[in-house]
């Protein structure tokens, strides 16, 4: 790959990465910069002996979010995350960067389909009819798993984050 | 809000940049296409090396000859093994097949008819797996690997599909736990069996869970690294401390559980209703369990200054 097709990978696809990794961080602009440029990083890596994937956006985010897993596992096993900080229920929106990562801990050690339907419809703001066609299942089924993700999801939050809502 | 979620330009700018110098200074690191004039003296040590290794070769043909040997006498055991678990497996559907016309006969109780199904599933994972450890041996000339960071072999991912099959295997396990605490809860409801004997069933259900879990960390683990997200080395740093968290979880457990037991016992013992050295056994058993948490505490530490 020359420099210049490189480029233009990075210039089409860094916007989108950088939204898609604000929305699981709250906004934490710290937080989203090291995960994007680490992104960018390990594609500059990885990429080098079979060139680009026919969707880089695609695994750019896959790689991104894989390293915001391990960064909140590690924060929980130094139980950096502490719950007695978050003020009372109520006076969260879902912008904040702690509950969000909060949420997004909890919604990534879900199952892998209650996890993709979750992000789907609260970060990415899809319909159920856009997340059923996505995922080629019916929308009764797309409703049917929300409810029972969303339960999951309730089973793992304290009662002062489960606040839902699209993002935006 | 919404700009929170917009890269700042300077970001992007920096970025862009430190992009660029990595690609150009990777570029410039990659040899020359251009001819080089080789001295004389290079040239004679290359013809001292070139004909060390063909010594090399040589040696090395023989004992791939007694290696090859060696792979077909495996190949052939590995075949018998596959034989023999597929009539095993035809003998257990058999039994199957006969205890499922006795409990539709009343002859026999759902939970014997359900273990003898059991006993069919587990045959077939079993065979499943010494057919993939075959297919694998075959196609590499090697024995089977099981490391997450190991390559494909002719294009097929063995190591994913044995941790599948592992998976499977647990959770056939855990079926067969909750029938039998459905069963052992009934039997504590009219006094036949102790409250501890029930906990031991829990526990174990527990423990296959965790199993369960960390399977399945290991298949998202190999899922990135064949997707070249991770490198081997990261690969294998993460499985490890994957495999120390749930170690950590379990040995956590165990000294909870040995804590409320031993309070009970010493409880009993103010009471004058057990001795001194049952309670004296169980703080023994406590102090030990205790130390498996530090040493598992402390591999975690050292994983994560390594990652």
């Amino acid at each position: 790959m020359t420099e210049q097709q490189w480029l233009k990978i990075y210039r089409d696809t860094v916007h989108p990465l950088y939204g898609y990794m604000a929305r699981r961080t709250g906004g934490n602009r710290e937080l989203t910069e090291d995960i994007v440029q680490e992104s960018f990083l390990k594609a500059l890596d990885g990429w080098k002996r079979k060139g680009a994937p026919d969707a880089p956006l695609a695994w750019l985010k896959r790689v991104a979010r894989n390293i915001l897993i391990d960064y909140l596992r590690r924060k929980r096993r130094d139980r950096q995350l502490d719950l007695n900080l978050l003020p009372d229920p109520g006076q969260k929106t879902s912008d904040d960067p702690v509950q969000s990562l909060e949420v997004f801990s909890a919604i990534s050690s879900l199952g892998r389909k209650k996890a993709q339907i979750l992000e789907a419809f609260y970060y990415e703001g899809m319909s159920v009819r856009e997340i059923a066609a996505e995922m080629a299942i019916s929308e009764r089924a797309v409703e049917g798993l929300l409810r029972r993700a969303r339960r999951s999801l309730k089973s793992l939050l304290p009662d002062s984050k489960q606040n839902g809502g699209h993002n935006e | 809000m919404s700009e929170h979620y917009e890269p700042d330009s300077r970001f992007l700018e920096r970025l862009e940049w430190q992009l660029s110098s990595e690609l150009r200074r990777t570029g410039r690191l990659r040899p020359s296409s251009g001819k080089i004039a080789v001295p004389r003296r290079v040239v004679t040590f290359s013809i001292l090396v070139g004909a060390l290794m063909t010594i090399v070769a040589v040696m090395k043909a023989a004992d791939y000859i007694k290696d090859s040997w060696q792979k077909k006498l495996e190949i052939a055991r590995m075949e018998t093994e596959v034989k023999l678990k597929m009539v095993y497996l035809e003998s257990t559907k058999e039994m199957e097949f006969k205890a499922k016309l006795r409990f539709s006969n009343g002859l026999i109780r759902e939970e014997e008819y359900l273990v003898r199904k059991q006993a069919v599933d587990r045959a077939e994972l079993d065979l499943k797996k010494s057919e993939l450890n075959l297919d694998e041996v075959k196609m590499s000339g090697d024995t089977p690997r099981n490391e997450l960071s190991a390559p494909l072999v002719g294009g097929r991912d063995f190591v994913s599909a044995r941790l599948r099959i592992e998976k499977k295997g647990a959770e056939l396990d855990i079926e067969m736990l909750e029938r039998r605490q459905e069963r052992f809860r009934e039997l504590a409801g009219k006094g036949l069996v102790q409250g501890s004997q029930l906990e031991q069933i829990q526990a174990e259900i527990a423990a296959r869970k965790v199993a369960i879990e960390k399977l399945q960390e290991r298949l998202v683990l190999r899922e990135r690294f064949l997707a070249r997200e991770i490198t081997a080395q990261e690969v294998e740093i993460k499985d490890r401390m994957a495999a120390v968290e749930g170690n950590l979880k379990l040995a956590q457990s165990k000294v909870d559980a040995l804590k409320e037991q031993l309070k009970r016992l010493q409880m009993l013992e103010a009471q004058g209703v057990v001795s001194p050295s049952e309670s004296r056994e169980l703080q023994y058993a406590l102090t030990s369990a205790q130390a498996e948490l530090q040493l598992a505490a402390l591999e975690m530490e050292v994983l994560e200054k390594v990652e």
